[in-house]
């Protein structure tokens, strides 16, 4: 404990001296190497030789890791006397609550694979066979979306209703319906349009899972931890990744034998009911961790009519509408962004930029800055991250429209990666102010909140198309979305950051 | 106030600024030893930056010809200052005494200055930190410049001027 080395520190402090004079001399070396390893890498990139850049940069990773390891060592500070130690907030069944966010956050990626499936099989319909027009895909990739959205505010419903273990695993196996349906659907181009559109509707159930799977996890979690147990419960948003990286692999295999039928224009068959029976194991497996490996949280079931309370709360709408922007940002940089990076850059110098490389890496960032703004905003404040992260999208909101040139590719990327990242950070840090100002109701407020959010991430992509095609160039809905921002910035002032606001986080 | 017997006795101003001195060289050095890691950090970032950059944007290397100027533009020992369509380095067309035709990028691959041909002496310098290159391949002379200076490719056609990335197909025919 501290008494023994406070005792030491004051017995030997030439001791702690040689320690601080030693870390702070090895510290001097590890950066004087990385800015020789910085510039010397600079100079022979640019004079053709490339091959040493990944190497010097795993060099200096590994000096800075070895430099952030030495600050370990560093000697406490000296002090009259020991500073009390806080009371912890009690934290009963810890072991159960991580237990059950992990096994969470394995269900909830399956879901958002689910219900992204549609935009990755869209992609290669018309190769299997299918004859449809662009409307036609369209709505197939925004009816999940649109019908998920909506379907959060009664999921949000359900845990408070019937406990965590059973409604969790309820729409776990929820998601069957729609994967068998969309897998039925695609063994044969002869599929009349409408079951497919039906099927893409019904796969917005798994969209709805996130509000359920978030408002379980909030039940188990204190307080000070409700930011990064929510923020870890939304890398589930990685799902999306997963399906893109994962349909096009099992596409071409023969996974369901003669079941799933095959199309096979050309050489390579493609069997697109692979795209949705690949998940049925893996919903089953999920709905049976679920069911064993979590228990309901033992709280009294909330009836419905005090749940739609929540309606009349102010913070629901308040908390909506930032979410509404990070959120929304953060889904239609994932849809959209293929789409402007084809239309505006087509003829950039060099070839145009691929859409496939760069547009996940943006979704990518998105979702790792979600538990990272959740852990910050139990640190630091809810208020003061929200308030970071929507005044750095009002700036690149507005900075974007100076980068919209064909050969101004490298700014107008490095620009929308900041862009997600506060997206993510504020997507991480809204959700921790929802159990802050009203912990009772946080399931149901969280249903209406995703909801909208959601609903958000709908419209921008029909937005910049209007922009694009009515003035060529989207400029305009990029200022747009950062003068709202800035409106968005305002209501987090004044309810989540004023120091004289009651319901300060 | 510090009243550790092992320490020296301090001057008796030293009540007028009641900080303890340990506590406060420790916490000085552990904030010098923090930010140092940050500047680590800051310098590993830069690192990475320079490999995404590799990865992900690499050095567009132009395509094809790109019309300069008529050879009546430039007179002997004279320079034609350009731009490639599509990106923003600037250029200068050098018409050597000896009759040849260099392009260099204006550039000055020390800190980008501009540089400027001296008809002279056959060399181009850096008026920021005296840097000289050599007129006809660009290598450094003398000063702070660490690589040469890039050239592009000229070739005559009639009385047209035409320039492209070395390392092209036709070879040098100015």
């Amino acid at each position: 404990m501290s008494t023994f080395r406070d005792a030491q520190n004051r017995a030997h402090p030439n001791k702690t001296n040689t320690l601080m004079l030693v870390i702070l001399a090895l510290l001097i070396g590890v950066v004087s190497l990385q800015i020789w390893l910085l510039t010397a890498t600079l100079n022979a990139s640019l004079s053709g030789d490339r091959a040493i850049v990944w190497p010097a940069f795993y060099g200096s990773l590994l000096l800075f890791v070895s430099g952030g390891a030495l600050l370990r060592y560093l000697p406490d500070p000296l002090r009259q006397a020991p500073p009390s130690p806080a009371k912890p907030e009690p934290f009963p069944q810890a072991a159960l609550a991580w237990r059950t966010l992990a096994i969470s956050f394995v269900s909830l990626t399956l879901a958002f694979a689910v219900w992204f499936m549609w935009s990755a099989i869209a992609t290669k319909i018309n190769d299997a066979g299918f004859r449809l027009t662009k409307e036609q895909l369209f709505w197939l990739t925004a009816s999940p979306v649109l019908l998920g959205s909506l379907l959060r505010v009664p999921f949000g419903l359900l845990v408070s209703r019937f406990g965590s273990r059973r409604s969790n695993t309820f729409v776990t196996l929820l998601l069957l319906l729609p994967c068998m349906l969309a897998g039925w659907a695609l063994r044969t181009p002869a599929t009349p349009y409408w079951v497919l559109l039906l099927s893409a509707a019904l796969t917005g159930l798994a969209g709805a899972n996130f509000a359920t799977s978030m408002g379980a996890v909030t039940l188990w979690f204190p307080k000070k931890l409700q930011g990064t147990a929510l923020g870890l419960n939304g890398l589930g948003n990685l799902g999306v990744t997963v399906a893109q990286f994962t349909i096009p692999v099992v596409l071409p295999l023969a996974l369901f034998g003669m079941l799933a039928g095959s199309v096979a224009p050309g050489a390579r068959p493609i069997h697109l009911a692979n795209a949705a029976w690949v998940w049925l194991p893996v919903i089953l497996a999920c709905a049976a961790a679920l069911w064993f490996g979590t228990q309901d949280y033992p709280a009294q079931p909330k009836t419905l009519a005090s749940q739609l309370r929540v309606c009349r709360d102010k913070h629901t709408w308040a908390i909506s509408y930032l979410y509404f922007l990070t959120f929304g940002a953060f889904v239609a940089m994932g849809a959209s962004l293929p789409l402007i990076i084809k239309e505006v850059f087509v003829n950039a110098p060099g070839g145009a930029p691929n859409p496939l490389t760069f547009s996940p890496l943006a979704v990518l960032i998105a979702t790792l800055m979600r538990p990272v703004g959740g852990v910050v905003a139990d640190k630091l404040g809810a208020g003061r991250v929200t308030a970071l992260a929507i005044a750095v999208m009002a700036l690149a909101g507005f900075s974007l429209s100076h980068f919209l040139q064909p050969h101004q590719f490298t700014g107008f990327f490095v620009t929308i990666m900041i862009l997600c990242a506060a997206a993510g950070l504020g997507n991480g840090s809204c959700f921790k102010i929802i159990p802050s100002v009203n912990a009772a109701e946080a399931g149901p407020m969280m249903g209406i909140v995703s909801c909208l959010g959601a609903l958000g991430g709908f419209f921008p992509p029909l937005i910049l198309a209007w922009c694009i095609g009515k003035f060529g160039s989207p400029a305009l809905a990029y200022t747009g979305m950062a003068v709202f921002a800035l409106t968005c910035f305002s209501v987090n002032w004044w309810f989540y950051w004023r120091n004289e606001s009651p319901s300060r986080c | 106030m510090n009243d550790d017997p092992k320490l020296p006795q301090r001057p008796s101003w030293e009540n007028d600024f009641p900080i303890d001195r340990l506590e406060a060289v420790h916490v000085s050095r552990r904030e010098f030893a923090k930010y140092l890691t940050l500047l680590s950090g800051g310098l590993c970032a830069g690192s990475g930056w320079l490999a995404v950059k590799d990865r992900l944007f690499p050095r567009h290397r132009f395509q094809g010809e790109a019309l300069v100027c008529q050879t009546g533009d430039v007179p002997s020992g004279g320079t034609w200052p350009f731009t490639l369509p599509g990106s923003n380095v600037p250029y200068i067309l050098i018409h050597l005494e000896t009759g040849e035709w260099r392009a260099f990028e204006q550039k000055c691959t020390h800190l980008s200055c501009a540089v400027f041909y001296q008809p002279k002496e056959g060399k181009i310098e850096c008026p920021c930190h005296n840097g000289w290159f050599d007129a006809r391949t660009g290598a450094v002379l003398q000063g702070p410049p660490p690589r040469p200076l890039p050239q592009l490719k000229v070739t005559l056609r009639g009385d047209k001027v035409f320039v492209s990335e070395p390392g092209s197909d036709s070879p040098q025919t100015a």
